[in-house]
């Protein structure tokens, strides 16, 4: 009951009564200082190890995140706002994003980027089903070829319940052949292995049979390096930038993103931002190409997504400003020389088979021998949190094991490791 | 101007990688990324955030974006490193702390929302649509039943429609009646017609107003033999007053950027948890927390869950800052919540009828919708000029021109966390602007005049695409 004017009036009386103000049984609320201890104690139960003997990667990468980029993404300017639906009130966070769709786009070698997806595996989902868009069939033919993320792969099949396309999982690229039905080839670069794989041969069928080329890229880093899918001569690349600016945090969030070219803009999922100008002729930045958007086009929409992952995209955004050009190559260097140190180290030591493709910051290890579950916890004793045991994923992984280094890391770090592995081995 | 991108700074240094790589796979084309002093950073993207307009700025009655102010425990809490740090391949034993946070969240909100389990995977409102869609599409299916029709009020959401296209759904329109209800005798027809999937409703509807017909509605749903899709972006109103599980609902989603105070982070990231009656509680994306005596861990329901709808296990960190605000409230306190956004907007919606038209004058919920119309047709001032001299006088303003069944319309939700001063402040502001609109409408239409942009040409963005620095 309130009272309104003169009136008291019941503000509930359209509900039901006989659901309303049910019996609920919940806690009691707590003072700050009261939360602040049981929230602490929770983070303190969940297990650190300290980063630079942090050994586990796999998509999702310890990696210095410098001070400025919390410092500036604690603004709340930023972060209590809204999605940028009123330009004028919002040309800090438009901004961003058209800088942040600029960095994607030189990064992945492409023409335009959107505004962020919620992360790499439904970027994925999203990369196949704009092919289907593209295309305009109601079904596309698509081939996944190479060594896919389980997780990916599952969020894949999921959203593909719903859409119902023709998808094919190829793992060993050799000897491939690409038929002239199939719509779209799907890349992994670097892929679940850290493995940098020369796609060329494969990109120059999939042209020639007018086939659609995606690359998913899930550590974007690598492209300061290798060759860019643009350079590949990709048509969407889709993918997870979390690692550029932002932390584990046990997956979640992330930032998937997707870039292409120009003239698919109006297949894109998801927000983007361009420029324009008022009246006056003043520059400005607005969301655009909204008639593909779902508040607009609603059923005939190319993605039902609202909400995306704006506060990610800055944190990206900021941290490749704070790195710039020089930052990020030299940080690429680092990662790649200490993969290749890893390798070299663990080559030494003789027993299991390392990789002999070219790795980025994951490499792939083999042993039919070692029980890697049980090396895991042998490392945990010593302090070190050791790599991905890959059956655990998946049973045909059986005897595969995923090191990871970072650049917290000295080679002394990996020395360390090294020497420690060798003890389990041979006690 | 200060808008300008960070690219446009410095020139870009035209250096590749000296490293030995073999030649097939090196990158030869240079990123143009400009390299920056960390003063020169900070002080670009210090500037943007002053171009931009919070919760903490000032009043953002956003209608269906639920802007409540994002206590700042919630940001310093799920910061902790013992959260960021946590890499999701890590063991479950590792992880007992975030466990238990997410398995208690999903307890809670089975509580107060009236189901049997919840997931967190879901990132945002629309994906939570979409996994609740999938989930009535497999137990469908499981059921042997073909049935893919899936019912939208013409008041919804966009997202309703375009989440049940992509679970594989034909949609159709249900009309609203005069007092913004679903339009029961139309419901009936059509589902005399055919055998619906599914009935996807948002009560309080997107006009604000509660669905009073709802346990028959949800009768004529489950007679028919479908289910009944709850749209939580309007779960703002309803905390510890009635649950959607009680109400009829099977399947729910909330957007816990909305109800449970998360910022929206300038677009996200959000959460979108969805909850669901027991007979679909197998249906729920996998993994699954549990719960023995070796503590918590993540399981798969082999055979019936959808599947993944996140690469590990969503915005777990948001679900963290939800779970503070659920701890900061209690149970009273969520309800004590609700009660106050219900009483803030029927406080404002009284006193801005005298102001503007009504088009549904009935009790509101958390929101409520006005429609500038008439004004339009005596002055020629829109609800976009309205919205844009709002601008100027301090405000964000409200959600225009949805839902789309009101015209020139303006969607106003104060929220529980506004206090009435500054909504007696936006209320005069309201009624300045108004009263200009019949003097000098033209003024109206030329806001906004103070910030560093005015009114943006929209068309040319699409007809002369400009998306990148260097495009």
């Amino acid at each position: 009951m309130v009272t309104l004017g003169s009136l008291k009036i019941n503000l509930y009386k359209d509900l039901p009564k006989s659901i309303t103000d049910p019996e609920i049984n919940l806690p009691q609320g707590l003072k700050e200082s009261e939360l602040q201890l049981e929230i602490e104690k929770l983070a303190a139960t969940n297990c650190l190890y300290p980063k630079n003997l942090s050994f586990l990667g796999a998509g999702v990468y310890h990696r210095h995140v410098p001070a400025i980029v919390d410092h500036l993404t604690s603004r709340s300017e930023f972060y209590t706002a809204y999605t940028p639906y009123q330009p004028e009130i919002s040309q800090g966070t438009l901004t961003a994003i058209f800088e942040f769709q600029t960095y994607m786009a030189e990064l992945t070698g492409m023409e335009i980027s959107n505004a962020s997806l919620y992360d790499g595996a439904t970027s994925l989902a999203e990369a196949v089903q704009m092919v289907a868009r593209v295309v305009s069939k109601d079904k596309a033919k698509v081939m996944v070829a190479g060594i896919l993320s389980p997780n990916y792969k599952q969020v894949l099949d999921t959203y593909n319940k719903g859409f119902g396309n023709d998808i094919n999982y190829i793992e060993e690229l050799k000897g491939i052949v690409l038929d002239e039905s199939l719509d779209a080839i799907v890349l992994m670069y670097p892929n679940f292995f850290g493995q940098v794989v020369d796609h060329a041969s494969l990109i120059e069928d999939a042209k020639r049979k007018g086939i659609a080329v995606i690359f998913c890229v899930t550590n974007p880093l690598a492209l300061m390096l290798f060759k860019s899918p643009g350079e590949f001569g990709a048509d969407i690349v889709c993918g997870e930038a979390a690692s550029l600016g932002s932390y584990p945090a046990y997956g979640g969030p992330a930032l998937g993103f997707l870039t292409t070219r120009q003239n698919l803009v109006r297949s894109i999922p998801g927000r983007i931002v361009g420029e324009t100008n008022d009246a006056q002729g003043r520059k400005g930045f607005v969301l655009t190409f909204q008639a593909r958007e779902q508040h607009i086009r609603r059923e005939k929409a190319t993605s039902n997504i609202c909400s995306n992952q704006g506060l990610m995209a800055l944190r990206t955004t900021i941290y490749m400003s704070h790195l710039g050009q020089a930052g990020m190559l030299s940080l690429a260097e680092d990662i790649y020389q200490k993969t290749e140190y890893l390798k070299e180290k663990i080559t030494k030591l003789g027993s299991v088979i390392v990789d002999k493709n070219v790795s980025f910051q994951d490499t792939l290890i083999y042993s039919k021998d070692v029980d890697f579950h049980a090396l895991n916890l042998f490392l945990k004793e010593k302090g070190i949190l050791g790599g991905l045991n890959l059956c655990s994923l998946k049973d045909e992984w059986n005897g595969c094991y995923l090191l990871t280094v970072n650049d917290y890391m000295q080679e002394s770090d990996i020395d360390l490791l090294v020497s420690y592995i060798e003890e389990f081995m041979h006690g | 101007m200060d808008n300008t991108p960070i690219f446009a700074k410095v020139a870009a240094s035209n250096k590749l990688s000296a490293i030995n790589i073999v030649d097939q796979l090196k990158r030869k084309k240079v990123c143009r990324f400009p390299d920056l002093s960390e003063l020169q950073v900070a002080r670009h993207y210090t500037k943007l955030s002053t171009l931009n307009f919070g919760v903490d700025s000032g009043m953002y009655p956003l209608g269906s974006c639920t802007m409540k102010y994002n206590y700042k425990i919630l940001e310093r809490l799920a910061s902790l490193n013992g959260f960021l740090q946590l890499h999701p391949f890590q063991d479950d034993q590792d992880c007992q702390g975030v466990l238990e946070i997410l398995y208690k969240m999903e307890r809670n909100l089975s509580e107060l929302f009236g189901y049997s389990g919840f997931s967190l995977q879901p990132t945002a409102g629309a994906q939570g649509e979409h996994t609740g869609l999938l989930i009535i599409r497999e137990y469908l299916k499981a059921n042997n039943d073909e049935r893919d029709l899936v019912l939208i009020p013409d008041s919804a959401h966009g997202t309703n429609p375009a989440s049940a296209v992509m679970a594989g759904f034909r949609v159709k329109k249900v009309p609203s009646d005069n007092w913004g209800n679903v339009d029961i005798d139309k419901l009936k027809e059509m589902l005399s017609k055919e055998k619906v999937a599914a009935l996807m409703l948002t009560n309080p509807s997107t006009l604000g107003l509660f669905e009073n017909n709802i346990l028959l509605i949800s009768q004529m749903i489950h007679e028919n033999g479908g289910l009944l899709y709850y749209d939580g972006a309007n779960a703002n109103a309803l905390m510890g007053k009635i649950r959607p599980g009680d109400m009829g609902f099977d399947v729910c989603h909330l957007n816990l950027h909305k109800t449970f105070g998360t910022p929206h982070g300038g677009g996200g990231p959000g959460s979108g948890p969805v909850g669901v009656v027991s007979r679909l509680v197998p249906y729920l994306p996998g993994p699954i927390i549990i719960k023995d005596e070796e503590g918590y861990k993540w399981q798969h329901q082999t055979g019936t869950e959808i599947g993944r709808m996140h690469g590990f296990y969503g915005n777990v960190n948001v679900a963290i800052k939800a779970y503070v605000y659920f701890l900061l409230h209690g149970g009273k306190g969520l309800k004590e919540a609700s009660e106050r956004a219900v009483e803030n907007a029927n406080y404002m919606m009284n006193k801005i009828k005298e102001i503007i038209d009504l088009p549904f004058d009935r009790i509101c919920m958390h929101e409520f919708v006005i429609s500038a119309e008439k004004l339009k047709k005596e002055t020629g001032v829109s609800a976009l000029d309205i919205a844009k001299a709002l601008i100027d006088k301090g405000y964000h303003p409200p959600t225009i021109y949805f839902p789309l069944i009101v015209h020139e319309c303006l969607m106003i939700e104060p929220t529980e966390t506004e206090d009435k001063e500054t909504m007696d402040r936006f209320i005069q502001a309201f009624q300045e602007i108004v009263d200009e609109a019949k003097t000098s409408p033209e003024k109206i239409k030329s806001a906004p005049i103070t910030r560093i942009v005015g009114r943006l040409d929209e068309v040319k963005a699409v007809k002369e695409p400009k998306l990148t620095f260097f495009s």
